[in-house]
């Protein structure tokens, strides 16, 4: 059973009708049995219903901004946000979650799957900047990626395996 | 002085825009038809003056800003996209400009907020002497105790009280989330009943 405070805090709620049907029910559970909610809800409707009939008489405002009001054609619509709506919309929590939530895939995203990354083991990477020399070395446009492991155990002499220089450059310096 | 009766021109819960005489309306006010601006008026001057009353408090500056709003609702009317619903966009200029006026008083130290007793009320229940006083009476401490809460919760009481505004319309008008509003209102009826009970 949730405890006062908490339904003290779904009071307000409750009133405006605004609970589900089983949080509605614990509220009128609790209030059947506790003084001081029931009084706090009593207290709230009565203000609500004086604050409802706080209406007072209007003067004649439109009569008098209507013999103010200038001739003017047609305004400009605007069909992009202003500034203002911009602005409300960007600060709003569901917009700065979002654009945390997305900045944190995209930076995780970034680490992980980073093609460039060289390959933390050394064989790995040696391996790595190989076939790679292999399979793009213009005097071997003959062989193709499909045929790598073919070619990987005959290998061609008369290509210069440069190997060692681009796994020099692999590990920067 | 007459009081306007205002027929709401949507019921509550239907679509934002679904009220198609109202955007007609703002069309044509778009197109600087005047006709179309005084509609608009009559139906809004007594929610627009009965909001800026209940947030400052006196006759004299509710009355100013509800001009105020209006006269730049004119000029600036261009600037309702149709993607909400009218009222909540007017409510919402006119809580700002309210804010402004508050906020203008303060720096020229004039008394904050006034309670001017003798300010004539739309009659409710009128059965009885007894029961006018007894109203007056009630209006009185309400309206004293407005006067000494915070300026949001006044703000957000007013509006969700006195308009019947959703959750989502209140969020739209203060620019905050509806768990925000949630909470807000609950802490501004707590604040309120804490100083009618004093």
């Amino acid at each position: 059973m949730m405890n006062h405070r908490r339904i003290q805090n779904q009071l307000s709620a409750y009133l405006d009708s605004e609970l589900n049907p089983e949080e509605r029910a614990v509220v009128e559970a609790h209030l059947s049995i506790c003084d001081a909610c029931a009084q706090m809800m009593g207290d709230f409707q009565q203000n609500r219903q004086w604050i409802a009939a706080l209406e007072h008489e209007v003067p004649p405002i439109a009569d008098r901004v209507l013999a103010q009001l200038p001739d003017r054609g047609p305004v400009r619509r605007q069909f992009f946000p202003s500034f203002d709506e911009l602005r409300r919309w960007v600060f709003r929590p569901s917009t700065g979650a979002a654009a945390a939530a997305v900045t944190v895939c995209l930076i995780v995203a970034f680490i992980y799957f980073n093609p460039t990354r060289p390959p933390e083991d050394a064989l790995d990477l040696y391996l790595t900047v190989h076939t790679e020399h292999v399979a793009y070395n213009p005097l071997r446009s003959n062989v193709t990626a499909d045929s790598l492991g073919e070619d990987m155990k005959t290998p061609d002499t008369t290509a210069e395996d440069n190997t060692d220089f681009l796994l020099e450059v692999h590990l920067g310096d | 002085m007459e009081h306007v009766s205002i027929a709401p021109l949507y019921s509550r819960g239907a679509d934002r825009l679904s009220n198609p005489i109202e955007r007609e309306l703002v069309r044509r006010c778009q197109d600087g038809d005047k006709q179309a601006m005084d509609a608009l008026m009559r139906q809004y001057q007594h929610w627009v003056y009965n909001i800026a009353f209940g947030m400052l408090g006196n006759p004299e500056d509710a009355s100013d800003v509800a001009q105020d709003v209006f006269l730049w609702l004119w000029e600036n009317i261009g600037q309702f996209q149709f993607r909400s619903r009218f009222s909540t966009w007017l409510y919402r200029i006119v809580t700002n400009r309210c804010l402004n006026v508050k906020d203008r008083n303060k720096r020229h130290h004039t008394e904050p907020m006034e309670i001017l007793d003798s300010q004539p009320w739309v009659p409710v229940d009128t059965a009885s002497p007894e029961s006018a006083v007894l109203l007056a009476e009630q209006r009185e401490i309400l309206q004293r105790a407005l006067a000494k809460l915070k300026e949001d919760y006044r703000r957000i009481l007013i509006l969700r009280e006195m308009r019947n505004l959703s959750y989502d319309e209140l969020s739209e008008v203060l620019g905050c989330s509806v768990g925000r509003v949630k909470s807000r209102l609950y802490e501004a009826r707590k604040a309120l009943r804490k100083l009618i009970l004093t």
